[in-house]
């Protein structure tokens, strides 16, 4: 019979002596199987939890940190509160709505669940790639509407992919909607902040500037020649958020 | 804080009393609302610790879980029903009987309510203004914190100075009970907001007016107009009561209405 202390050694030895590359890779590979799995259909809720019963937070992190840098990068000003308000919601709700489905008295795991819900944002990346793919490409309105479309349809495969795992936590009678109806908005929180991370009117050039250059489409104080009066046009915006 | 049994005025209970009591041990006529009942409805009975699995009960003891679970002890059912008698809240009973307040409405109220704003004034910056300009990224987001931080002090920390007050000068229920009043109470204008999107300013600014009388009516009656039928809140005889009575009503109608102005007038 093996001993069992050696087994261990010879255990702890393969995963010491590989390369970083090697760590990193398997982790890697884990985060796309689970991406993979929690976010197509085929697998049951029991499935799932067997999966996410040894949860790690790296896939979430991962999600959040793009879907943060994406919108921050795409912020005309004031990048930094974007990525922070990102960053905030997507953990803080996330532990909320966790928190709410166990003071509802669900029977769920506070970390399974929070990577659950982690990885259950990654539609609404893939959204946020696309929108940022279309502003460059096409720009203007078709280019919103198409992100407006593609941001709904990813909302919708969000909702669908952690409520069904949340919906079979074992509530007591009549409180699964009670529990559900915070994921629905954790998720549509997310998916607005994405809508308006893609904001592309100034609203004060365009009232300011309305009776001179009424034929100009907002895009051209983008313009280089215009590069001081939208300093000044930018300034004045996030000055209004006092009204 | 101890307890002032002895005090006409008082009928304050404090939430960490250990005692379990039973609905009615108090002598109140049958058809109390049992929102402003002086006792707590029975806890111990209702209170259901979450039992999750091996990693739930040590993060769930470290951050108090077990204490708010008894706020939380609501059905589907039992929301709608006390989201519908804020909606109209001249027929029924917004505490039923053998229930207690819950913090869930509140919570998530105002959260939807927050939600609610932000999308709501973006939708009507697109209908109104001229070239399809709105509001750049980061002003949004100021937006989105801005009625985040207003409405959730107003749920809980207002209503927290409401009952602070009303205790003070003696009267007053639970403070989950007048957290759970202030969060329900704002049913009616999230309501109004999603209906106020149309062009015509008017429109807009007299269904808002509705649902803020609305919802004005219905903190009326659950903190006041209740404990008036019962009794418990006399002020007939007594002329030192008129003062604190003002001046309890003044404040927390001046905090109502600044935050009717503000989801009528916010971000136009």
């Amino acid at each position: 019979m093996a001993n069992p202390f050696e087994m261990q050694e010879s255990t702890l030895d393969s995963t010491i002596d590989e390369s970083v590359w090697e760590s990193i890779k398997r982790d890697i590979i884990q985060v796309g199987r689970r991406l993979k799995l929690v976010v197509l259909p085929g697998l049951s809720t029991e499935q799932i939890q067997a999966e996410l019963r040894d949860w790690e937070l790296w896939g979430p992190l991962f999600i959040c940190m793009s879907l943060a840098i994406i919108l921050s990068v795409v912020a005309n000003d004031d990048a930094s509160l974007v990525f922070s308000v990102i960053f905030v919601v997507v953990w803080a709700g996330s532990a909320v709505v966790t928190i709410n489905a166990q003071l509802l008295g669900g029977k769920i795991s506070f970390f399974q669940t929070l990577c659950l819900l982690g990885y259950c944002i990654f539609p609404l990346l893939i959204s946020t790639g696309l929108c940022f793919l279309w502003n460059k490409v096409i720009g203007g309105t078709i280019a919103e509407i198409l992100q407006f479309v593609s941001v709904v349809i990813a909302l919708s495969w969000s909702i669908w992919a952690s409520s069904s795992f949340m919906a079979d936590a074992r509530f007591p009678d009549g409180r699964k909607l009670l529990a559900l109806y915070p994921v629905l908005l954790f998720y549509l929180s997310v998916a607005w902040m994405i809508l308006i991370g893609f904001q592309q009117h100034n609203r004060v050039a365009a009232d300011s500037q309305a009776p001179a250059q009424a034929g100009e489409t907002p895009a051209d104080a983008t313009d280089v020649g215009d590069y001081d009066e939208v300093i000044l046009e930018e300034g004045d915006a996030s000055r209004r958020f006092l009204f | 804080m101890g307890r002032n049994r002895g005090s006409e005025f008082t009928f304050l209970v404090e939430e960490e009393d250990d005692a379990p009591v039973t609905t009615g041990q108090v002598g109140i006529q049958a058809s109390v609302d049992e929102g402003f009942q002086p006792v707590p409805v029975n806890p111990t009975a209702v209170a259901k610790a979450p039992v999750a699995d091996e990693e739930a009960p040590s993060t769930g003891s470290w951050w108090g879980i077990n204490s708010y679970a008894k706020h939380f002890n609501v059905s589907y059912g039992l929301v709608k029903d006390r989201l519908l008698c804020s909606l109209l809240p001249w027929k029924g009973d917004f505490i039923s009987e053998g229930n207690g307040p819950d913090l869930y409405g509140p919570l998530w109220v105002a959260v939807t309510m927050v939600i609610s704003i932000s999308i709501t004034s973006e939708i009507q910056q697109r209908i109104l203004s001229i070239n399809g300009a709105v509001d750049t990224t980061s002003v949004q987001f100021h937006h989105l914190i801005l009625a985040f931080v207003i409405v959730m002090g107003y749920v809980f920390l207002g209503s927290t100075a409401v009952w602070a007050i009303r205790r003070y000068y003696g009267i007053g229920c639970e403070l989950v009970y007048t957290t759970c009043v202030y969060g329900y109470s704002l049913m009616p204008l999230v309501i109004a907001k999603f209906i106020s999107i149309t062009p015509v300013w008017v429109f807009n600014l007299v269904v808002v007016i509705v649902g803020w009388t609305i919802s004005a009516f219905f903190l009326y009656k659950q903190l006041w107009q209740i404990g008036m039928e019962q009794g418990q809140l006399d002020f007939a005889d007594s002329v030192s009561w008129r003062r604190p009575a003002q001046l309890i009503a003044v404040v927390s109608t001046l905090l109502h209405a600044g935050l009717g102005a503000f989801v009528a007038f916010a971000f136009r």
